[in-house]
């Protein structure tokens, strides 16, 4: 629900430009690249929108009552859109070291909802499988976007062969990976909440007795190609699915050097 | 060259091979870049490729065969090896490069292999890596994974142009191989970090640290000395500016280089190449855009310091570098068919996960690249 | 067709389209709504220091046809 009394702005990330076609506008939010093309009838609600930087809704309807419930539709409508903010969580945003995350953000969840999903992120539980070339560096993305907790799972130890790709130095070459990168985060995330596993995955009840210690989970990676990712998946998606936890292939894995995540 | 009769051929690692008993048809499948060869041949033939496992000689293999089948297996061996599918079992050791190199090399070696076909190649390649000088303008979110990405291809020398320091909110962007806390007040600044980070990854990396900012006033002659190739990430005041002056340097002292993607409202875009008098060069990518651009015209913002306003996922700039980097890599390893008077723009779309890409041409009327 | 949530008559305005990308305007022509010439990258490095840096590369660089497009 819409506050009609917080003070809007326009996003400093997104653009506004007039079309060829008559009183149509394209809106474009530049972190994600969408755009939307709107038809506005009435030119002051245009410039009401170009002109927006810390004003109400309510306000807005008090200073153009004959163009009201336009105004009260549209402004709303922005709003949902991700294309106006409110100023007091703009102003959040600004003070946080996550702006960039945030904002990107920003560009897919409405302001009035964008600090409980921030929250919810970081109530969220994420285990990853897997933490080679390619999960190493996946572990660090997940942990930048603020989730709450981390399980990095991987039996092995950080190797020469190991540093052409993903987070290691020759200071880790015999240390586990897990605990590199757990010692990292702690350092780097401070309120991330890191578990280590370092069991090698042979068998599907691993899977379930690791889940039912780590309490509820939100989503599960599987970055682990070794004997192959066929056979990783295998032990780990069934419980993935019986307990209805959404769960991801990670690519890089052999014979798939460049695919994406499915 | 015929083969020697002591030779013992070993099937390569990361090539495995499927027979078709009923077509005899052999498909070998190089594991690293997913290249497939098929290949028709006699049943005997096939059944002696479990034995080219570098331990049986070309004489045992061919000990009770008649002549006319030893002069097949000669043929056989000759082109496996040609196709890169045979090599010495040990020829990682024999390449030139110490063995602490080649040890965190060793996948990637591999994988040239798979591209280049023989050792000899794949050692002449790494060779340049080796040796090339590289600038790299720009060590923010992008820049910094980019750089430890080329490090970890085994690139050794290397300018590092960025007069920032890092700041508590990097942590959201940028790659930090090394524990730090961002929180001090005495910041560290980004070209010493990250050169403290390329010590851990080789210790015979060769850094010239340039405190600096990209200006109209700087002195390119002396930064770039000695320089055989230009990243630029520098994207202030704006990434056209810092381009388009890099650029015509490099086209004019035959310099390759490559603008950087990453930067706002292109968070996943993957960069261009630049080969002088090759490619389109900035300049050819500033005459498109004006073209293309000419019509849109965005309406003056209505909030005016926007610094803190834009987005970013550190993801995004990860996919950035690493795609300049295999352009980069494309480039040293000399696969060919990128150089061509097409240039263009990649781009991540985050919304439905798909890449778009579009073509520049060079500019025929273009005052820099164009004689 | 299903009825748009929100119709020209009714509210004022209605979405004409959505897309997930863009590629550079490229599929965009226009009139001119403004002075300047601004492409997506350069509305969003308009802060002060570009501000007054611009004029300074603008007059550096002279390129032909108008300013800088990246």
């Amino acid at each position: 629900m819409i506050d009609k009394t917080e003070n809007l702005r326009l996003r400093p990330s997104v653009s506004i430009v007039s079309t060829a076609t008559e009183n149509v506008w394209e809106f474009f939010l530049s972190n994600t690249r969408q755009v939307r093309h709107l038809r506005i009838r009435d030119q002051r609600l245009i410039h009401l929108v170009t002109q927006l930087n810390g004003t109400s809704i309510a306000d807005l309807v008090k200073e153009h009552p004959d163009i009201g419930s336009e105004i009260a539709h549209l402004f709303t409508a922005l709003v949902e859109w991700c294309i106006v903010e409110y100023q007091s969580v703009s102003k959040t945003i600004f003070d946080s070291t996550h702006y960039r995350t945030l904002n990107f953000l920003s560009d897919f969840i409405p302001s009035y909802a964008l600090l409980s999903e921030q929250r919810r992120f970081r109530n969220s539980k994420v285990i990853l499988i897997g933490c080679g070339g390619v999960g190493s560096l996946l572990a660090d993305g997940i942990a930048a976007i603020g989730v709450g907790e981390l399980t990095l799972w991987d039996p092995d130890d950080v190797k020469n062969n190991n540093l052409n790709r993903g987070l290691f130095t020759r200071q880790d070459v015999g240390k586990s990976k897990v605990r590199v990168l757990a010692d990292r985060f702690e350092k780097l995330y401070p309120d991330l909440k890191v578990t280590t596993v370092t069991e090698l995955l042979e068998q599907e009840t691993q899977i379930s007795r690791h889940f039912g210690k780590l309490g509820s989970t939100d989503l599960v990676i599987n970055a682990a190609d070794y004997p192959n990712v066929d056979v990783t998946s295998k032990l780990i998606f069934p419980t993935c699915m019986n307990l209805k936890i959404p769960h991801i292939v990670a690519g890089g894995s052999w014979f798939h050097r460049i695919n994406a995540a499915l | 060259m015929k083969l020697q009769d002591d030779y013992k051929p070993y099937l390569r690692d990361g090539v495995d091979a499927y027979v078709d008993d009923q077509r005899l048809i052999v498909t070998f499948v190089f594991l690293s870049t997913r290249q497939r060869l098929q290949v028709k041949a006699e049943q005997w033939l096939i059944q002696l490729l479990p034995f080219f496992d570098g331990v049986h000689s070309i004489a045992e293999l061919s000990h009770e065969l008649p002549e006319i089948k030893r002069e097949k297996l000669h043929l056989f061996l000759g082109y496996l090896q040609s196709k890169g599918l045979l090599v010495d079992s040990e020829w990682l050791r024999q390449l030139v490069f110490d063995d602490e190199y080649t040890s965190s090399l060793q996948r990637q070696l591999n994988f040239m292999l798979d591209i280049l076909g023989s050792p000899k190649c794949v050692s002449k390649a790494q060779n340049k890596i080796q040796c090339a000088q590289v600038a790299i303008f720009g060590l923010g979110a992008v820049g910094s994974a980019l750089f430890l990405e080329l490090l970890q291809m085994g690139f050794q020398n290397f300018v590092l142009v960025d007069g920032k320091n890092l700041r508590p909110d990097s942590s959201d962007r940028h790659t930090l191989p090394l524990a730090i806390d961002l929180s001090l007040e005495t910041p560290t600044s980004k070209v010493d970090y990250y050169e403290k980070c390329a010590r851990t990854l080789n210790k015979n990396v060769r850094i010239r640290k340039e405190k600096i900012k990209l200006t109209t006033g700087t002195e390119l002659d002396t930064l770039l000395n000695k320089v055989t190739f230009v990243i630029n990430f520098a994207d202030e005041p704006y990434i056209g500016y810092t381009s388009l002056r890099l650029s015509r340097y490099c086209v004019e002292n035959d310099i390759p280089m490559i603008v950087g993607g990453g930067f706002d409202a292109h968070l996943a875009s993957m960069g261009e190449l630049i080969i002088p008098k090759l490619t389109p060069c900035s300049d050819c990518y500033n005459s498109y855009f004006q073209e293309t651009l000419k019509n849109w015209k965005p309406i003056k913002h209505a909030v005016r310091d926007r610094s803190k306003g834009i987005g970013g996922l550190k993801s995004m700039s990860q996919f950035s570098a690493s795609s300049v980097a295999l352009k980069v890599f494309r480039y040293f390893v000399n696969t060919g068919g990128q150089a061509t008077e097409n240039g263009g723009r990649g781009e991540f779309k985050f919304r439905d996960y798909s890449i778009d890409h579009f073509s520049v041409r060079r500019n025929p009327n273009c005052a820099v690249c164009c004689d | 067709m299903a009825k748009p949530k929100y119709d020209l008559q009714t509210h004022g305005f209605e979405e004409v389209s959505f897309e997930a990308g863009m590629m550079n305007g490229q599929e965009y022509t226009g009139g001119c709504s403004g002075g300047r010439s601004d492409c997506c990258t350069r509305t969003c490095s308009l802060d002060e220091n570009f501000a007054e840096s611009e004029k300074g590369w603008e007059d550096f660089l002279k390129v032909e046809g108008g300013q800088v497009q990246y």
